[in-house]
């Protein structure tokens, strides 16, 4: 029973914060076959720790350190090319429809996303944390840096990819 | 427009990729009592393989030793081929310490530093072992005939046959790594193939320097930007 448990609490809590499995996802993998490995890990890793998940932090806190740290590490391993035999699908996610979203978003944000693609995977992972409005303790706890170190490199990047989005959209009107 | 203008874009998008997300709950709960494996872990059962093979080989070089322990011609080039398969148990154990120890759930940079720490270890280990094994093909022979056969090679084989064959090997480790780094772009066919050459010629070991260097300068204090 206990075990039967944990699944339906582990499924509940992952269905209310689906979103982030998509945006981490997202964030790290261009094409869809690599954002479907991607998840799938992450919902492995996920599962495998959930066990060790003591409620202290949110869990969406937890969930985005191990997010992150699977994408990271897949987006650097040699293995990301590997397809594992269970497809996506029968994995329970509809990547089509999210897509579909991303790609009606909009020039800013489908800019915004490109560049984000281009950060080294770190500032990536602070990116896509700042932009989920996480407070700055609650990021500087997931990557393990000082609060003072977010708020530098948050302001950094902010710079960088204003710059950087005003002049692909002037490209782009060109 | 300002970045919290993007910011404002970015969340309502962000909440409409909430409402487009479909979870299949039912086939994710099965999935989860398969156990699906995950490519994180690959390395785990390939380290431990590592372990009980090289352990089996340093009891079988104990045992060849303890056997022929008053044949200096025969207990030297056991012990150092010994001396080589202990320093791989150890690096074996200590590659399983830390794989059991990993915690994806622990902050990033503490993570990815123990990841790219493994991968140094196990590149550092690959190198040196493919590196290893030209130079010490005599005494793999010496023993092997010896203890498989119990035909001594030193009457086999002359010894200058023996003494070039030794020198031989030493001079292929040069020519190994410059064709590595030379050719493997043009030979490689597959990832594996790719990463051998990659771990001789030490660019395994340099990319993974190289990121550990990006992980200390990342948690290092940033000079507040102007």
């Amino acid at each position: 029973m206990t075990g039967i448990a944990d699944h339906d609490r582990f499924v509940a809590l992952l269905e209310e914060h689906k979103r982030i499995l998509y945006k981490v996802a997202n964030a790290y993998c261009r094409n869809r076959e690599d954002r479907s490995d991607l998840i799938q890990n992450t919902v492995t890793e996920l599962w495998r720790s959930f066990g060790h998940f003591d409620g202290r932090n949110r869990f969406s806190t937890w969930m985005y350190r191990i997010a992150v740290n699977v994408a990271i590490s897949f987006y650097r391993s040699e293995n990301r090319r590997i397809r594992e035999t269970v497809s996506i699908d029968e994995f329970g996610m509809d990547l089509a429809a999210a897509d579909r979203v991303m790609e009606a978003a909009g020039d800013d944000v489908r800019i915004l996303h490109r560049l984000i693609g281009q950060l080294g995977e770190l500032d990536r992972a602070l990116i896509i944390l700042y932009l989920d409005q996480h407070s700055r303790d609650g990021f500087a706890g997931i990557m393990g840096i000082s609060t003072t170190n977010v708020a530098t490199k948050i302001g950094r990047i902010k710079q960088q990819l204003q710059r950087d989005h005003h002049a692909q959209l002037a490209t782009l009107r060109t | 427009m300002t970045f919290e203008n993007l910011q404002e874009q970015w969340v309502a998008c962000d909440k409409k990729l909430d409402l487009s997300i479909r979870l299949n709950t039912a086939l994710l709960r099965e999935s989860l009592v398969s156990q699906a494996r995950s490519a994180l872990r690959w390395l785990s059962p390939f380290v431990v393989a590592e372990l009980v093979c090289t352990l089996v080989v340093v009891i079988a070089l104990g045992a060849f030793i303890a056997s022929h322990v008053r044949d200096v011609a025969f207990v030297a080039p056991a012990i150092v081929l010994d001396v080589c398969a202990i320093g791989l148990v150890a690096s074996c154990g200590r590659q399983l310490a830390m794989l059991s120890a990993l915690d994806f759930s622990a902050p990033v940079v503490d993570v990815q530093t123990s990841l790219e720490t493994l991968r140094r270890i196990r590149c550092r280990t690959t190198m040196w072992t493919l590196m290893l094994v030209p130079a010490l093909w005599i005494p793999l022979l010496v023993v092997g005939l010896e203890g498989v056969f119990g035909v001594n090679a030193y009457s086999t084989f002359s010894a200058g046959w023996l003494a070039v064959n030794a020198l031989f090997g030493l001079a292929v480790i040069p020519v190994m790594v410059w064709c590595s780094r030379r050719y493997a772009d043009r030979v490689a066919q597959s990832p594996f193939v790719q990463r051998l050459m990659d771990d001789i010629a030490g660019r395994s070991l340099t990319a993974s320097t190289a990121s550990l260097d990006q992980l200390v300068r990342f948690e290092r204090e940033e000079a507040l930007a102007d």
